[in-house]
């Protein structure tokens, strides 16, 4: 069963990543980019990590997708049909490409582990506190890596600040 | 149970697609969607090693690479609103003033 859920979650996945690559119009790939959020949200449920899918639809399908279509509305590129097309005469690169993902895959799939340090086979009791996965995270989250927490604040106040500075039309 | 492999052949996939995105396509809105492509991919690496290893700390590298994606599009999204203004054109050929 969860297989079976997965294999079709993992086909949504790469139909509608080859679709975010290969389609003509801005508004197609970021409708497919928004499928391929939510299957891998689907993806992460099954691996019974419940705050990363949380995570995953509210910040990438829920924000960042929502900016890309504002700015897709902003920009209006319907009128220019030439940019939307691939490159056709990179013969090389294709085959490049088409090795590296060869290699990526076969180490993806070749990978050999020492069953005791799989740690996380034997139960799912430490993915979760007091009945929640969002608890144990925040347990980490506030003591270990508090550091990089406050850290990846600042950063998005920069972010902002920098957004800020760049849209201004009179410097 | 899903053995790990299946997780990371995935991820790889999709950061192989990804990359055909980036080095592809000259508009510079799907670029910047590659990117975010490639990125999941690496979060989900992320997630499978730390539910096979039995530690919460990948969960929590998920988080701060979500967190410096999001800032990444959004600079990214100002400096091309900033091109269009400029150039009139998305495309990744007419950011070109610096060429040689």
């Amino acid at each position: 069963m969860e297989m079976t859920l997965f294999i079709i979650f993992a086909l949504i996945c790469i139909v509608s990543s080859l679709f975010v690559v290969l389609a003509r119009s801005p508004i197609r790939c970021a409708i497919s980019l928004i499928i391929n959020f939510f299957s891998m949200g689907a993806i992460y449920v099954i691996m019974n990590a419940e705050f990363v899918a949380l995570m995953q639809v509210l910040v990438y399908a829920g924000a960042i997708m929502v900016l890309f279509l504002f700015i897709i509305m902003l920009l209006d590129v319907k009128r220019n049909p030439k940019e939307n097309v691939f490159y056709r005469n990179n013969f090389f690169g294709v085959i490049a490409i088409v090795i590296l993902f060869f290699i990526v895959v076969f180490s993806a799939a070749t990978v050999a582990y020492k069953t005791e340090m799989m740690q996380g086979l034997k139960s799912l009791e430490w993915m979760f506190f007091d009945g929640s996965n969002t608890k144990a995270i925040g347990h980490i989250l506030f003591n270990k890596y508090l550091l990089p927490f406050e850290i990846t604040s600042l950063l998005l106040l920069v972010a902002a600040i920098g957004i800020i500075v760049l849209g201004k039309k009179k410097v | 149970m899903i053995p790990l492999q299946y997780y990371l052949v995935l991820s790889g996939i999709l950061f192989s697609i990804g990359i055909i995105g980036v080095l592809y396509r000259r508009n510079a809105l799907i670029i910047l969607m590659s990117v975010e492509l490639m990125l999941n991919s690496a979060n989900l690496s992320f997630v499978a090693f730390s539910r096979f290893l039995g530690n919460l700390d990948g969960q929590v590298y998920v988080f701060f690479v979500m967190v410096v994606a999001a800032a990444e599009v959004v600079v990214g999204l100002a400096i091309i609103v900033n091109l269009f203004r400029h150039v009139r054109s998305i495309s990744a050929d007419r950011a070109n003033i610096l060429k040689w």
